[in-house]
């Protein structure tokens, strides 16, 4: 492998750059126009604009991105995650152009990317699955099964996941206006109103193993990483090891996975995810993810493993050099998502510019971002903008030192949710490893960042109107002038917002 | 609303707030940085400006501040549309779709109009019950924050 392209952008984009890089492998960069000055586009070694900023015409564009790789002969394209990475169509059609696809079989993507057939694979397979159905699609049908199963019951998008078109239902008469709904939502997310059920596990622990398996047979499991604080089905922090698993746990969750995997002939790096019942310890197989994980960066603290290099050199066929057993975590390692957010207004998304932008340097500390000072942060695409991953030898280090680096995180320009994630760290469940998939929402449907502001703050800022207008009344034309305004501006009056 | 004056002195920077006077001796400025003496407390704080933001950080949290020339404060309706029947745009995105007609009788809270927006789908609700007065945004239409998107009057009038 020569030349990989890496069909994404932001901080996956740069991550994979930077591991081809010391690979020694070129790297080719695509950017639709909101992109052109992006980081991931500065640090490639060639860069090609496949669109205008729409992901749709861009990054989402099958044929822009495969001309992109025939242009600059690439040899390999890296999808990332989100985007294309488990378009089963797009996988086929960059093997059908003679460009190795770093990921697994269009085959495997499809039958896992399907949830109904995701299901009967892993009941043929004696993986565990959640009580539910997937047998028909047809309205009555579901509902009789919804009754059979037990209330509350989950409706499901049969062809896609990632928290979207997903309904639970709490009570039979509410089953017919649920299916409809998530029908609806299903239609438009994926263009596939087919729905499957499953029991709803009200308090259940989102945790999930890292796959790696080569072409040669060999499947593997990295252990896991414990998702479970999640706002509205999107991760916020995840770390490992799992505060709830022990090592038989462990073992027989690592055991399932990789027997998931096999059942669809897995190669490449993937994620099983399972929901755990803290009361039962029982486990469930939920879904399966082809591909790379956002989280993957805390698996490689505790194993020391490159994750992007060995998806870059199973690929090229090589072996995985070691057994299971041969296999070893070690230390905490937590992350936590930095979002372009507004906590305070509904955690809508926030654009705007990034004014100042510095990260902590701290032992333990990494930060994978895609984002630099003075870029612009749009409404096209999603708002990750860092993520700050912390590793020491104990999870009570680990928070501390998180602790630490959010607040050496100086982000200037967007509103974030950095006052949020210290508050998730501070909460007493979260520091007990107690906190399920409901945490957030149990804990902080409320919440509010304090408003109250310090003196000192206000004092910064007018220290820093008085800069500006020190400079300004540095005119040449100003100096003669006692009259001028420039002369007499030294003098700020400001208010809080 | 707090009101600060600051003035340049030969030592740092006089600061008046609410007719305490006190000098704010400082120790470094070097852009983005401020490094000054306040409560004997050394403090340093990042800083940094767009129209009439300011960004603050500092001990390890971020702060919004508004620029604001005048001492009153900000006049009620003009915060989000609140008290004036004004619908305006949370953040810049795309109108996906139109759930109401002018003319239209809704409820305070009533969805009127679906943004997408960063991969997410936005629910914009009428601020209180009345009579949609007008729409003033189409279907595929990209927004700005603040864009004035419908006018719900009260009907009551």
């Amino acid at each position: 492998m020569k030349k990989v392209l890496i069909a994404n952008r932001g901080e996956i984009a740069v991550r994979i750059i930077r591991a081809s890089r010391e690979m020694g492998i070129q790297t080719v960069a695509v950017y639709s126009d909101a992109d052109r000055s992006a980081l991931h586009v500065r640090l490639a070694d060639e860069a090609i604009r496949i669109g205008s900023s729409p992901p749709g015409e861009s990054y989402l564009n099958i044929n822009a991105i495969l001309d992109a790789a025939k242009q600059t002969h690439a040899d390999a394209i890296h999808p990332g995650y989100g985007f294309l990475a488990e378009n089963a169509e797009f996988a086929q059609a960059v093997n059908a152009a003679g460009i190795l696809f770093i990921g697994p079989s269009p085959f495997s993507i499809r039958a896992m990317g399907d949830k109904a057939e995701a299901r009967a694979r892993m009941m043929q397979s004696g993986v565990p699955i959640v009580p539910g159905y997937q047998e028909s699609n047809d309205d009555a049908l579901l509902e009789r099964a919804a009754k059979k199963i037990g209330y509350p019951v989950l409706i499901k998008a049969a062809a896609g996941g990632g928290g979207k078109a997903m309904r639970v239902v709490e009570h039979s008469r509410e089953f017919h206006d649920a299916l409809g709904a998530a029908r609806r939502e299903a239609q438009h997310a994926f263009s596939d109103d087919r729905v499957i059920l499953e029991k709803y596990v009200a308090n259940a622990r989102h945790i999930e193993f890292q796959i790696l398996a080569d072409k040669h047979g060999n499947t593997l499991h990295l252990f896991e990483r414990e998702c479970s604080i999640q706002r509205r089905y999107q991760k916020i922090i995840e770390e490992t090891p799992s505060p709830l698993l022990d090592q038989k746990l462990r073992a027989k969750m690592g055991a399932a996975a990789v027997a998931a995997a096999r059942a669809v002939n897995y190669e490449n790096a993937g994620t099983i995810e399972f929901i755990v019942d803290p009361e039962t310890r029982a486990f469930y197989f939920l879904e399966m993810n082809t591909r790379l994980q956002v989280e993957h960066p805390i698996t490689e603290m505790t194993t020391g493993f490159d994750l992007v290099q060995w998806q870059l050199r199973i690929a090229q066929d090589e072996r995985l050099p070691f057994q299971q057993e041969e296999l070893q975590a070690r230390g905490h390692a937590i992350e936590c998502r930095i979002y372009a957010e507004d906590p305070a207004n509904g955690f809508l998304p926030a654009t705007g510019r990034a004014l100042e932008f510095e990260l902590p340097n701290i032992p333990g500390v990494r930060a994978d971002t895609g984002i630099a000072r003075v870029d612009e942060i749009t409404a096209f695409y999603d708002p990750l903008l860092v993520k700050l991953i912390a590793y020491a030898e104990t999870r009570q280090n680990a928070i501390q030192r998180m602790q630490d680096a959010l607040r050496g995180v100086v982000l200037l320009g967007i509103t974030t949710n950095l006052d949020f994630l210290q508050a998730v760290l501070a909460h007493p469940i979260f520091r007990k490893g107690q906190a399920t998939t409901r945490f957030i929402e149990e804990n902080f449907a409320a919440w509010k960042p304090i408003t109250e502001i310090p003196q000192e703050v206000w004092i910064a800022a007018a220290l820093l109107d008085l800069q500006q207008s020190a400079s300004a009344s540095v005119l040449p034309t100003a100096a003669n002038d006692p009259y001028s305004p420039w002369q007499s501006a030294n003098a700020f009056r400001i208010g809080a917002k | 609303m707090q009101t600060l004056d600051a003035t340049r002195a030969t030592n740092g920077v006089e600061i008046e707030i609410n007719a305490t006077h006190f000098l704010v001796p400082i120790v470094a400025e070097q852009p983005p940085r401020l490094t000054f003496i306040y409560n004997g407390r050394i403090i340093t704080a990042y800083a940094a400006r767009q129209g009439k933001d300011r960004w603050i950080h500092t001990n390890g949290s971020t702060f919004l501040l508004e620029q604001s020339n005048t001492l009153a404060p900000r006049a009620a309706g003009q915060e989000q549309g609140i008290g004036s029947g004004l619908v305006t745009a949370p953040m810049p995105g795309q109108v996906r779709s139109i759930l109401v007609n002018q003319g239209d009788f809704v409820e305070e809270g009533q969805p009127l109009l679906l943004l997408e927006a960063m991969k997410i789908e936005i629910r914009v609700r009428a601020p209180r019950a009345g009579q949609v007065i007008s729409l003033n945004v189409e279907q595929g239409q990209s927004v700005e924050r603040e864009q004035i998107l419908a006018t719900v009057e009260d009907s009551k009038h």
